[in-house]
């Protein structure tokens, strides 16, 4: 098992077992400032590569298409899901 | 949305700072990114582990509600895969990017840190900016087009759409889109699509 998978597992557990105390929020108010410094030193990795930064619209092209791709793909699993296991069900009760 | 501005923000930020060329050789290098990004990770654990939501979603729980986020990895996973037909990406590195499910902070983070090792730090961080755009425009796209996908897919797919965020953000468009019915649901399948994200993407780097 990865060391990404057990750091959020041990901090699931942490989390549970401290679940009552009250410092426990701090957690959750942590997040945004922590994520906020790691995009951070990301953007300083892209940064210091300035071939890279010229081709931040290319790599945004493609974010777009794997975006568009995903999207369309959970859309129409979801759309079979809701006809195959949703739909009937809640017609029926009617 | 103010949360999606203050992560480009601070992702603009660095790309300047790194671009000045005055930050410190290791910083920009990727060596602290490592450690901060341990401490993400269990502060994310602490906040899933601590939260009475996990009890209250348990005991409403339905069988079926499974279906949905199966639904949502399997449709990204599999039509992400297909960009590598057009992208320089391999197959597990387009799945990957798909696979942060709009959780862009998270996944781009892990992505640069993970890929590192094999395609360098440079590369890595080029995809973990591709991931990082991914998954914003995912969340974008679907706050924007919610009641198209809600007409023309159903209820159910705009929380697919949604992926990873249906339990914060992007739930208001659900309730208001989809029906409180859903509201559920959606919180089910935020969460565990939250969860899911780290098993997915540390998954397909090491693919």
């Amino acid at each position: 098992m990865s060391w990404v998978i057990l750091a959020l597992l041990a901090g699931i557990g942490i989390g549970w077992l401290l679940r009552r105390a009250n410092w426990i929020n701090w957690a959750g108010r942590l997040l945004q400032p922590t994520v906020g410094l790691l995009l951070f030193l990301m953007g300083a990795a892209v940064g210091t590569e300035r071939e890279l930064i010229g081709r931040l619209p290319l790599l945004g092209a493609q974010a777009l298409l794997i975006t568009l791709l995903g999207l369309g793909g959970s859309l129409f699993a979801a759309a079979w899901v809701y006809r195959r296991f949703f739909r009937q069900e809640k017609e029926g009760r009617r | 949305m103010k949360g999606t501005l203050w992560v480009l923000l601070c992702f603009a930020a660095g790309c300047l700072a790194g671009w000045s060329g005055r930050l410190p050789e290791e910083l920009a290098g990727g060596g602290w990114a490592e450690a901060v990004l341990i401490i993400l990770l269990l502060l994310v654990g602490m906040s899933i582990g601590s939260g009475g939501q996990l009890r209250e979603l348990l005991r409403r729980f339905r069988w079926r509600f499974l279906w949905l986020p199966l639904a949502t990895a399997g449709g990204t996973l599999l039509l992400s895969a297909c960009a590598a037909l057009l992208l320089s990406w391999s197959v597990p590195q387009c799945m990957a990017v798909g696979a942060g499910f709009g959780y862009y902070s998270l996944s781009s983070i892990l992505i640069t840190q993970l890929e590192s090792a094999s395609l360098g730090v440079q590369m890595a961080a080029e995809l973990g900016t591709v991931a990082l755009l991914a998954n914003v425009f995912r969340e974008l796209l679907t706050l924007f087009l919610a009641p198209w996908i809600v007409r023309c897919f159903g209820p159910l797919a705009l929380i697919s759409a949604g992926g990873a965020t249906t339990a914060d953000t992007t739930l208001p468009a659900v309730i208001r889109y989809s029906g409180r019915d859903y509201l559920l649901l959606s919180v089910f399948h935020g969460v565990l699509m939250d969860f899911s994200v780290p098993f997915f993407v540390s998954f397909l780097c090491a693919c």
